[in-house]
């Protein structure tokens, strides 16, 4: 009777601890949420290599929360410690209530805890950046520099996002510039600005961040053609000019000191993109470009994309706070796309129609989705019109244009 | 930053978005610029270079070029042209598959060549079975 009676004991402190007592319907719905992305991921593929991961630490985290609890401690009667330790004597503090003596054993984190101080401490998305540093190729912006003033013009909407956010929906001068920085289109420089000026809304804005960013071929194609004639869709650019070697490697120390010096919060991103990009042109260090490019960053998006996910929790994540982040984001996409494209007419204006203005749009910084979406825009009038690699150029320089834009709001801001 | 922004509470949104605005163009001008000066000063030191190495060897290679000129000029032409009829055979043969084909000529486009290297690269591209068969 005894161990039946333990045996039962057992079942019922395990049915206790057990997540079907402690979660509430905002977990359930999470996991719900989560697994959608999961099919978005897997099934659509959007943008898989980070929304699978983020989807699965939002299910994780909702299943068993305590994966992301800090460290604490527990107060636990000292002699109850003792009975329980074969009368080892720790060296625990010991706090007095209420006349009886307990000892502050302290209790390890979770294990997500620990990975998610990578991407608090802001060491994650600039390791990323490393690895994008090492499969971007400079050299159309190199051979066009015009093409940064397209980049330039794409961070508009993260700005204007902003305005939106704080004057309309309510949000903080922080959280505004937080899910304004969506706009850019860069998951990691999006994380990065998050975790130090809205921690708390990193969950829904890393979800939006990287979901409008598989949409872009959506979202994009109507704007473009709403704000561009036939005419000006089917202009032919030139072909550009080779560029040399030298001017390849001196590009990364140039824009890195010139950024730096100018805004240093831009330097961990801006550094460690132009850090990947030398290792690339350099052709002297090969094994640590491959592994900058191959396994480093593939360890970081795995730790990145988890421990981002894992901040989704139903609190954070049902609120309509999370909406307002949704439609936000949709704006700060569709106003990037919308200046770019409108300076890109400028340049049009300027250059006697010798630039496409369907380039301009690709100054939104998702790498090479928007450039790709540029040239296929361009070739539904002409079919012979190649824009691929005149897209590049205001595409790899909205990716050092949303660093910029990072830094200005970082430094304002925090 | 956010403190002496204080006493412009009301009008902090509109701050920041003009000084966002103004600083990210700045910085991405002036970038414009020294990409500019610096490929200048590349181009004109590589041209400068390139030519001291043309001067330092002139008269040899002239003769030299021009005695071996006829006979390599015409084996080469030779063995090119044989070679691109030979990859142009085998690239229609792949594209069509298991039908039979012959190329009964090959003939260059009047007018030269009116495409530019983008766009041949394009339409290289646009073959996603020649690629496949590891032909491109």
């Amino acid at each position: 009777m005894g161990i039946l009676q333990g045996f039962l004991d057992a079942l019922l402190g395990l049915f206790n601890d057990s997540g079907l007592m402690d979660l509430t319907w905002k977990n359930y719905a999470m996991m719900g949420i989560a697994c959608v992305l999961l099919f978005l991921a897997i099934k659509k593929q959007y943008e898989p290599l980070l929304l699978l991961p983020i989807a699965f630490g939002m299910l994780i985290v909702n299943l068993y929360p305590a994966i992301m609890a800090a460290p604490s401690t527990e107060l636990v009667p000292v002699q109850q410690y003792i009975e329980a330790h074969g009368g080892e004597v720790p060296n625990y503090a010991v706090t007095v209530l209420d006349g009886i003596n307990y000892y502050n054993v302290p209790t390890n984190g979770g294990l997500l805890y620990y990975l998610y101080q990578g991407v608090k401490l802001g060491i994650y998305p600039p390791l990323i950046f490393l690895g994008i540093g090492c499969m971007t190729d400079f050299g159309p912006l190199i051979a066009n520099p015009k093409s940064f003033i397209l980049g330039a013009a794409a961070q508009v909407g993260i700005f204007f996002t902003f305005i939106l956010a704080t004057m309309v929906f309510g949000f903080t001068n922080a959280e505004g510039g937080a899910i304004g920085i969506i706009g850019g289109a860069d998951g990691p420089t999006a994380i990065y600005t998050t975790s130090i000026l809205a921690p708390h809304l990193l969950g829904p804005i890393a979800v939006a961040a990287y979901s409008y960013m598989a949409l872009v071929p959506i979202i994009q194609p109507p704007i473009m053609k709403a704000l561009t004639t036939k005419k000006e869709r089917s202009v032919v650019m030139t072909q550009l000019r080779p560029v040399s070697k030298l001017e390849k490697i001196l590009f990364p120390i140039i824009v890195t000191i010139v950024c730096s010096i100018l805004l240093p919060s831009s330097a961990p991103l801006v550094g460690m993109l132009m850090l990947g990009n030398l290792f690339k042109e350099s052709g002297v260090v090969d094994r640590i470009f491959k592994t900058a490019q191959n396994e480093l960053m593939n360890i970081i998006t795995i730790f990145l994309g988890v421990t981002v996910g894992a901040t989704a929790t139903g609190e954070v994540f049902l609120t309509l706070k999370t909406l307002g982040i949704i439609a936000l984001g949709l704006a700060a996409f569709c106003l990037g796309t919308t200046f770019g494209v409108l300076f890109g007419k400028i340049m049009y204006w300027l250059t006697g129609g010798k630039v496409n203005p369907l380039i301009g749009s690709a100054g939104v910084s998702a790498v090479p989705m928007a450039a790709r979406v540029a040239n296929k825009v361009g070739q539904q009038e002409n079919p012979s019109n190649f824009l691929l690699m005149h897209a590049m150029g205001p595409n790899v320089a909205g990716v050092i244009g949303s660093a910029v834009a990072a830094g200005v709001l970082i430094s304002v801001l925090s | 930053m956010t403190t002496y922004l204080a006493s412009a509470e009301p009008n902090m949104s509109v701050i920041i978005l003009i000084t966002g605005f103004a600083v990210v163009f700045a910085v991405l001008i002036l970038l414009i610029g020294i990409i500019w000066a610096y490929s200048k000063i590349v181009s004109s030191v590589q041209k400068s270079v390139e030519k001291r190495k043309a001067k330092n060897t002139p008269v040899e290679e002239t003769t030299t070029a021009e005695e071996s000129a006829p006979v390599v000029e015409d084996t080469a032409d030779m063995s090119d042209d044989l070679q691109t009829i030979a990859v142009i055979t085998a690239a229609v043969e792949a594209f069509y598959g298991d039908k039979k084909v012959r190329v009964v000529g090959i003939r260059p486009q009047a007018g030269g060549n009116t495409r530019s290297q983008w766009a041949a690269a394009g339409l290289m591209e646009s073959m996603p079975k020649m690629r496949s068969e590891g032909l491109l």
